[in-house]
């Protein structure tokens, strides 16, 4: 069994190989349907690539507006701060105890808010008050702010002096070092620009308190000022195609990027399932082949089925041709024997014949009356089968005799007919009455026998109780003319009606009437040669009608005939 | 030569079947004018007789008339005759044929040949007899034969 298994398998590949090498169409197909389904697999993953980069992205963007939130709650509530600070030295202002109010004011701040790395308060713009007076913070005391060298830092002061409110720069780099929000506000005494109050926050606290460390676990971040440097977080971030979320500070809004760690496409492909996608793809492709492959195979199945009943058909084409072929051989043979035959026979029976006539001439005179019946025997014997060969000569002769090309008068035929008849129709004291017949398209010796065929029977068979009384006429029906002899004979019994015309077929003895039973088949032969037949019908004890059905001759060739 | 005298008419017989030619010689003895009778078998022989070919043929007489049978052996009736109607010497002898057939197309192929009749062989013994004696009859007293 096994072993069987065994050869069958690769025996079939290889008959399936063979098979794929005589359809190449098969191949074809099943290429252009692997590479229409990856183009569809194509098309389809990169729109499943495109809406999950679209889910990815608004969780992402879902993910980062809470966070600019917070992180914009945080810096409200500094620049809240700094608003408080302005307020507490304008009222100060109207008194002489700002020096003194102000470190109390200050110290009290960091306690409510963590990352205030100082508060400063500069009339006329240039700094003098700073807490906490640390190493650091000392630097920036007499600071003018509105000659300050670095870009930004006067700019900021400027527009919280245009906007009358609290203007914001950075995150920077600090004079106290570190990177640090610096946020001012410009202070109005009757009407006019008496200096500024600002503050700087550290970043980092900012950030923390807006739970920054909550987002970075799952995106890469960039923070900057709108259309600013980056400040926080990767500035490649910003390459990459990042969602955006703005954080409102009050003075110019910031920009948070967000960009998934793995980055926007392995996001989206971990987002999106592609089980089902490659499931469906694949399952209709597999189906889509098999489909093929077995139609292919059933087409193939069909073509070969049609091919074996081609050849079989061809087969018994070829072997009936064969068959007919020698059976037409074999009817010429048989053709050319019967001749031959009776041809050849004719010979040594005549000699006969005359021999045993030679016989009754020399001794004839002395012999008994019974001996002289014997060589009678002989002599009629002779004289019958001679007749006999004489007779199957002409029947089978009659094949091979050329068909007229031209009409002749049924009159002319039926004169020769009625001239060979002369003597046998005196002898029964017979009579022709005769109709005008008309041309047909056959030739005058095969017509003139045909009628001696029918009268000669019409006067053997004739009544045994009147004379012969014959009528010869004709009609046209059919496209045939129709030539009639009607006879006052014994008839002939309608069963009988076809053995007549068959050879050597006859229905009395020899005694009665002699004849060679084949004037019928003869005639019937020759009509039939002629494209015509021959037909009998009689009333038994009353007579016999006898007709030739012969093509009618067309009428143009009938008047180039009757012309002159 | 054999001193007995020559008969009037001198006639060649071509028949390969020895019972017609019986018949033949049988029915030229009893007709009524003196004839002698040479039988050849085939239209070899014929020929040869005609043309005095061969020891025995030399002293052949000349025939003054032809029956020719058609079909035989080695050379048959068309043949003969073909060669006799070609042969300036013998153009002159009047050729019968004497035949069983009457197939029309003999007939007329024998006449373009040049025989000078066509008789089918009766096959009652006294019509046979009748008919090789109206042959003598008419090439022998009714029409004038070269000399």
């Amino acid at each position: 069994m096994t072993g069987t298994t065994g050869t069958r398998d690769p025996a079939r590949w290889k008959d399936w190989g063979a098979r794929c090498r005589e359809r190449p169409t098969t191949i074809l197909l099943v290429a252009v349907t692997v590479l229409v389904l990856m183009a569809v697999w194509g098309w389809l993953d990169a729109v499943r690539l495109r809406s999950a980069t679209l889910d990815v992205r608004s969780s992402a963007a879902i993910a980062a507006t809470p966070f600019a939130g917070s992180l914009g709650g945080a810096i409200a509530k500094r620049l809240a701060l700094v608003r408080g600070l302005g307020a507490f030295v304008t009222v100060e202002l109207s008194g002489d105890g700002l020096e003194d109010e102000f470190p109390a004011f200050a110290e009290a701040l960091p306690g409510s808010m963590p990352g205030i790395r100082n508060v400063s308060v500069a009339p006329d713009f240039v700094v003098r008050l700073v807490n906490p007076m640390d190493a650091g913070n000392a630097k920036v005391v007499g600071h003018d702010l509105l000659k300050d060298p670095r870009p930004g830092f006067a700019d900021t002061v400027r527009r919280a002096i245009s906007t009358r409110d609290v203007a914001t720069h950075g995150p920077v780099e600090l004079l106290q070092g570190g990177i640090g929000l610096i946020a001012r506000q410009s202070l109005f005494k009757d009407g006019k620009p008496w200096g500024a109050v600002g503050a700087a926050f550290d970043l980092p606290p900012i950030l923390n308190e807006a739970n920054l460390s909550g987002l970075t676990q799952r995106y890469r971040v960039a923070l900057r000022r709108a259309g600013g440097m980056v400040f926080a977080g990767e500035e490649a971030v910003l390459a990459l195609e990042p969602v955006v979320e703005r954080v409102h500070a009050a003075d110019g809004d910031w920009e948070l990027a967000v960009v998934p760690v793995e980055g926007w496409a392995a996001a989206a492909r971990a987002q999106a399932e592609r089980g089902p996608l490659v499931l469906a793809v694949g399952g209709i492709g597999i189906l889509v082949v098999i489909v093929i492959l077995l139609l292919a195979e059933r087409r193939a199945t069909l073509a070969r089925l049609v091919d074996l009943r081609t050849a079989e058909l061809n087969h018994a084409r070829r072997d009936a041709d064969r068959k007919a072929e020698q059976l037409a051989l074999a009817q010429k043979e048989l053709e050319q024997f019967a001749f031959a035959a009776a041809h050849d026979l004719q010979e040594p029976v005549r000699a006969m014949g005359s021999y045993a006539q030679l016989l009754q001439r020399e001794i004839g005179a002395s012999l008994d009356e019974e001996r002289a019946a014997l060589l009678g025997q002989v002599v009629e014997g002779a004289r019958r089968l001679k007749a006999l060969l004489s007779d199957v000569q002409i029947f089978v002769a009659e094949t091979g005799i050329p068909l007229p090309d031209h009409p002749v008068r049924a009159d002319d035929a039926l004169d020769d007919a009625l001239n060979a008849l002369a003597r046998t129709l005196d002898g029964v004291g017979g009579r022709v009455r005769r109709d005008p017949l008309p041309q047909v398209m056959a030739d005058r010796r095969r017509l003139r026998e045909m009628f001696v065929v029918l009268i000669g029977n019409a006067l053997e068979y004739r009544h045994p109780d009147r004379p012969p009384d014959i009528h010869v006429g004709a009609r046209e029906g059919g496209g045939f003319a129709v030539l009639t002899v009607r006879d006052n004979g014994i008839g002939i019994e309608s069963r009988y009606h076809e053995q007549i015309f068959q050879v050597f077929r006859r229905l009395h003895g020899r005694t009665e009437h002699s004849g060679t039973g084949m004037g019928l088949p003869i005639a019937r032969k020759m009509a039939e040669r002629l494209g015509g037949r021959i037909t009998v019908s009689s009333d038994p004890g009353q007579g016999s009608a006898f007709s030739i059905h012969l093509p009618v001759v067309n009428l143009p060739a009938v008047s180039q005939e009757a012309g002159p | 030569m054999s001193g007995l005298p020559h008969a009037p008419f001198h006639i060649l017989l071509v028949e390969d079947d020895p019972a017609d030619a019986g018949l033949a010689k049988r029915a030229i003895r009893e007709g009524r004018i003196l004839c002698d009778v040479h039988h050849a078998v085939d239209g070899v022989e014929a020929l040869a007789y005609l043309r005095r070919e061969g020891a025995h043929h030399a002293h052949a007489r000349r025939p003054d008339l032809i029956l020719l049978d058609l079909n035989m052996p080695r050379m048959d009736g068309r043949g003969v005759l073909a060669e006799v109607k070609k042969d300036p010497d013998l153009r002159g002898i009047p050729v019968v044929v004497l035949t069983t057939s009457d197939v029309q197309q003999d007939i007329e192929a024998i006449y373009q040949l040049g025989a000078n009749s066509f008789v089918t062989k009766p096959l009652d013994l006294q019509d046979f007899f009748s008919v090789i004696s109206g042959l003598e009859n008419y090439w022998f007293n009714i029409v004038k034969l070269p000399k």
